[in-house]
């Protein structure tokens, strides 16, 4: 088996026209945990349930296992969904929502016993199986959902915002929880979520999707580091990327982009490589993309030519928010709030105050496409001897 | 609560009043059952007395065997019973089945075939009756006819004719569908994810979940067959085919009522409506509730 | 840009789903089929014919409706019919509308006056029907008694000619009352706490309260209390039979009532269907004028 799951150009219009998939290719590895994430109604949960068999697929193909699954009835796709608000049967109890598939598919009742004892060991509801939904915990309703679907060792497991309906504490040991017996079962997993955080923390890969169309298929890091577009900026990250439109203009090798009261001029490698990705856009209008990790703040009363390549803008800071480890102020530079996250606590800039915003060292800039959203390039801000330089970078890879 | 600023007295003047009111109201209500009560275990004489008696001097209790000794109630009551228990287990089954698949099913046609029940809801007994009485009286190889359906009286005079005119009853399968409504919709998409059968969805899942609900509907058919005067007048005709409601329109018709042997009769026939309601009144109620806040 | 598929005909999943649909819906949909719209077509059509049951029905066209519009006995039972729906819903509405608010102002043993009031409902109208031919009895029934307590001399009540009709309406509201204060108490329900409060701070009078705050929420309640109402009491019938007979003389006989005699006494088949179609066209415009007109209000609200 090459391919766990694949979805080649899989679209989905319901009656009425709503175009809810559009073109979707995404393959999925055996054994992978892959995610599908972005905002609601981007489509995500419905490329889950065309997988599962829930809705029909107007054009396209689902592959589970190298089967084209189109018109697979849902229980014969060798695949299992935990649904967001569990679906427990209510009138039954742990054990026999847990032992509902196996009767179904006609399994012997001396088997059935067994299996239902064994999935329960492992996820540790032993002492909970004559219980009904109603008398158990909404982690423990969990557990009973997804004993129900791996009882059937389901090539692959389909979970659906499974976290949502948990506690903020729950949700966290559950994450972990999850990816265990994932690993423990050895079957694939699809998962589906809107939560950034748990699409980078349980993701082997990330399916980042918009609007009904996949912007970006990676590891959590490429998603992270080399965002495909605009779109998966906003979606992955949090604090989320700061995202300044402006006009670039090439000048020999350099490139210097102009917005709103700020201007960045980049030189070097860096500079040449943004000035090729910038051939041929017509009007030069681009998205400059900075994660608040990669700024600084600078006390200045002082005009933003003093502080030399590294110097970003100047703003007013708006607040100054303590996470705890960090703090996260908010800038404004014209119209727009500009997000810093630092770790020192002792920058100095207090609310009100007048300060700079500068690009930290080892810095990554993203460069956009602003009428398609798509990446142009990307450079980081990197040390060497003669001080720092820009240097363009396209991967994950470490710096 | 409400916060009441009034002064106290004031507060309960009007409660008083109000339940005063409420009282009085009720005593009219229930003026008729007691009436029925107190014939029912009176003698002849008292039946006429005046002033009227406000309770029999010696409760006449065997009124109620000598019913069954002096009419042929106990054979009504035997009919009524099969034709309301068959009906209200056909109906159950039958808008159980119609209202979960109108609910949570997607099929070619749903939309206007509800309609079409919907639409039933408008047409009246008396529209259909005298149709039905010609259908029933011409229903080919039953009751002496021939195959096309002349020569006797059909299936007339049987059960089947008291039955099958209460099958078709819009309100028991538009209640259903709303019930149905009311229960989860993904548990079908669990059950279809499990390998459930799309008919086993509905008899292990959501039929065991509707149990109340068909209750409730069970109870309501089961009072309107019970309590049902003009299908048993117009479909049967021998006194062996009578049903409680006709049994005693027959009764009052007489020349000389025998009142008190008809109050008993009137009150067993009330005996197990008024238990049921009893018992499933919280649930009765809201169906009707229902009807009326979606209607 | 791609391409943009045309989406299925059909919302169903698999064909299973919508196979299976079909099947569950079938025996009700055969039922009704039979029992209820064959019927209707077939009463359509036999009023088109004169039938006794012995002879083929003989095809006559309009000849029943003509001969209905120029029968003095069904005009009456028409006229009958109307006062007794008007006579009894009106009344009953009000009745009603007022024990659900006392109902409503959440006094104890509210359960149990919603239990009496709907008593009437439980029981049969045969069987309340003898109660009542018990207590109207002019020569010995109770409620001439109660009457004479007061000095009024004795009441033909049923077997008066004036007085059968109004009897029977007063009758009619003692049983409707269950059944709309249920309707009335689940649409009160409806009434946000919220609203009422609000009300009571502005220190508005329980009458600006009741036009203001409570009847616009219980409007649609309200019409279907009284839709539901017209339709069923147009088809009055047990009720009479057991009280009247439809008599004395024809002072109590409705359409129902004089369509089952023309049917089942007369044996004119075509003329009784005449006269139930005739009904039943009447219960249907009358039931939409009243949606219409109840829609308008809302509309101007």
């Amino acid at each position: 088996m090459t391919v766990a799951v694949e979805t080649k150009d899989v679209w989905k219009t319901y009656p009425g026209g709503v175009r809810a998939v559009r073109g979707a290719d995404i393959r999925i590895e055996p054994g992978e945990l892959m995610v599908l994430v972005g905002p609601s109604g981007c489509g995500k949960t419905t490329i889950l349930r065309m997988i599962a068999g829930l809705e029909r697929i107007t054009a396209g193909e689902i592959l589970v296992g190298d089967r084209v699954v189109n018109k697979v009835a849902p229980s014969k796709r060798g695949v299992a969904l935990v649904f967001q608000n569990f679906a427990l049967y209510p009138h039954k109890t742990a054990a026999e929502n847990i032992a509902f598939p196996l009767e179904s598919a006609g399994v012997p009742k001396s088997e059935i016993q067994p299996r239902v004892a064994a999935v329960a060991e492992m996820l540790e509801l032993t002492t909970q199986l004559d219980r009904r939904p109603g008398e158990l915990s909404g982690g423990q309703q969990q557990r009973v959902a997804l004993g129900r679907a791996i009882v059937r060792n389901p090539s692959v497991l389909l979970l659906d915002e499974p976290l949502s309906n948990l506690d903020a504490r729950l949700r966290v040991v559950m994450r972990t929880e999850l990816k265990r017996i994932q690993r423990a079962i050895g079957s694939t997993a699809v998962y589906v979520t809107h939560d950034q955080v748990e699409a980078m923390t349980m993701g082997d890969r990330i399916v980042v999707m918009n609007d009904g169309v996949v912007d970006q298929i990676g590891t959590p890091q490429e998603v992270y580091l080399t965002p495909a577009s605009v779109a998966v900026a906003k979606t992955i990250g949090s604090p989320a990327m700061n995202l300044l439109a402006g006009v670039a203009s090439a000048t020999g090798g350099a490139v210097r982009i102009e917005g709103d009261e700020w201007a960045l001029e980049l030189d070097g490698d860096g500079g040449a490589h943004v000035a090729r990705s910038l051939e041929g856009l017509a009007g030069a209008r681009v998205v400059l993309g900075v994660r608040p990790v990669d700024l600084d703040l600078r006390a200045s009363a002082a005009p933003r030519d003093e502080g030399g390549p590294a110097v970003l803008a100047s703003g007013t800071c708006l607040t100054a928010e303590p996470l705890g480890s960090e703090t996260l102020y908010n800038v404004t530079v014209a119209k727009e709030l500009v997000r810093v996250l630092r770790y020192e606590t002792h920058v100095g800039i207090r609310e009100g105050e007048r300060a700079s915003v500068a690009l930290a060292p080892g810095a990554r800039l993203h460069v956009f496409d602003e009428t398609s959203g798509k990446r142009l390039a990307g450079v980081a801000l990197q040390a060497d001897g003669m001080g720092a330089r820009w240097r363009p970078y396209e991967n994950a890879d470490p710096l | 609560m409400n916060v009441d600023y009034s002064s106290p007295v004031m507060r309960l003047t009007r409660r008083g009043l109000l339940y005063l009111a409420l009282i009085g109201m009720s005593a009219i209500i229930l003026a008729p059952f007691y009436i029925v009560l107190v014939l029912a275990l009176s003698r002849s004489a008292e039946v006429f007395a005046w002033p009227p008696v406000w309770w029999p001097a010696v409760p006449q209790w065997q009124n109620f065997l000598e019913v069954f000794e002096v009419t042929a109630f106990g054979r009504a009551m035997w009919n009524t019973f099969v034709v309301a228990s068959i009906s209200t287990i056909g109906i159950v089954i039958i808008d159980g089945l119609a209202g979960y698949a109108f609910a949570k099913m997607r099929f070619p046609g749903r939309t206007t075939m509800f309609m079409l029940i919907l639409a039933t809801l408008m047409v009246p007994v008396h529209v259909t009756i005298i149709p039905l009485f010609i259908m029933f009286r011409s229903f080919p190889l039953a009751g002496g006819n021939d195959i096309f359906g002349s020569g006797g009286f059909g299936i007339l005079n049987t059960y089947p004719s008291l039955i099958l005119p209460f099958l078709a009853t819009a309100y028991g399968t538009y209640l259903m569908r709303e019930f149905m409504k009311m229960l989860p919709d993904n548990l079908v998409e669990a059950a279809r994810m499990d390998g459930a059968h799309e008919f086993a969805i509905f008899w292990k899942i959501y039929l065991p979940l509707a149990r109340p609900a068909l209750a409730v509907i069970a109870m309501f058919n089961f009072t309107a067959v019970w309590n049902e005067f003009l299908v048993p007048l117009v479909m049967t005709s021998t006194a062996d085919m009578r049903v409680i409601q006709t049994a005693l329109a027959d009764f009052a018709d007489q020349e000389t009522v025998r009142w008190t042997l008809l109050m008993a009769a009137v009150l067993i026939s009330l005996i197990p409506l008024v238990l049921m309601f009893i018992v499933g009144q919280k649930h009765l109620i809201r169906g009707v509730a229902l009807s009326g806040t979606k209607g | 840009m791609k391409r943009s598929p045309r989406p299925f005909r059909g919302d169903w999943v698999t064909p299973d789903e919508a196979r299976w649909g079909l099947i569950l819906v079938l025996p009700v949909m055969a039922l009704f089929l039979a029992l209820k719209i064959a019927p209707l077509f077939y009463a359509g059509y036999l009023s088109l014919t004169q039938y006794s049951l012995l002879q083929p029905p003989r095809f006559i066209g309009f000849d029943n409706y003509v001969r209905l519009f120029n029968d003095t006995r069904a005009l009456n039972a028409f006229g009958v019919t109307l006062i007794y729906t008007a006579g009894t819903v009106i009344p009953a509405t009000i009745l009603s509308l007022s024990v659900a608010l006392m109902l409503n102002s959440a006094l104890r043993g509210m359960g149990f006056f919603r239990t009496v009031f709907y008593m009437p409902q439980v029981a049969s109208w045969v069987a309340i029907g003898v109660a009542w031919l018990y207590i109207m009895n002019p020569a010995f029934g109770p409620f001439n008694y109660m009457l004479a307590q007061f000095g009024i001399e004795r009441q033909g009540f049923l077997n008066d000619g004036t007085q059968a009709l109004p009897t029977l309406i007063g009758i009619g509201i003692w049983r409707q009352l269950g059944y709309s204060v249920v309707i009335f108490l689940a649409g009160l329900q409806g009434i946000p706490k919220h609203l009422l409060e609000a009300a009571m701070m502005d220190g508005a009078s329980w009458w600006r309260t009741f036009r203001q705050v409570i009847l616009p929420v219980i409007m649609p309640t309200t019409m279907f209390v009284v839709v539901t109402a017209v339709i069923f009491n147009l088809q009055v019938f047990d009720q009479v039979v057991v009280l009247t007979g439809g008599g004395p003389g024809r002072a109590t006989t409705t359409a129902v009532l004089f369509s089952y005699n023309q049917a089942f006494v007369s044996f004119s088949m075509g003329y009784a269907a005449a006269v139930a179609v005739v009904l039943f066209l009447a219960i249907m415009g009358l039931s939409l004028l009243l949606l219409t007109w109840s829609g308008q209000l809302k509309g101007r609200r």
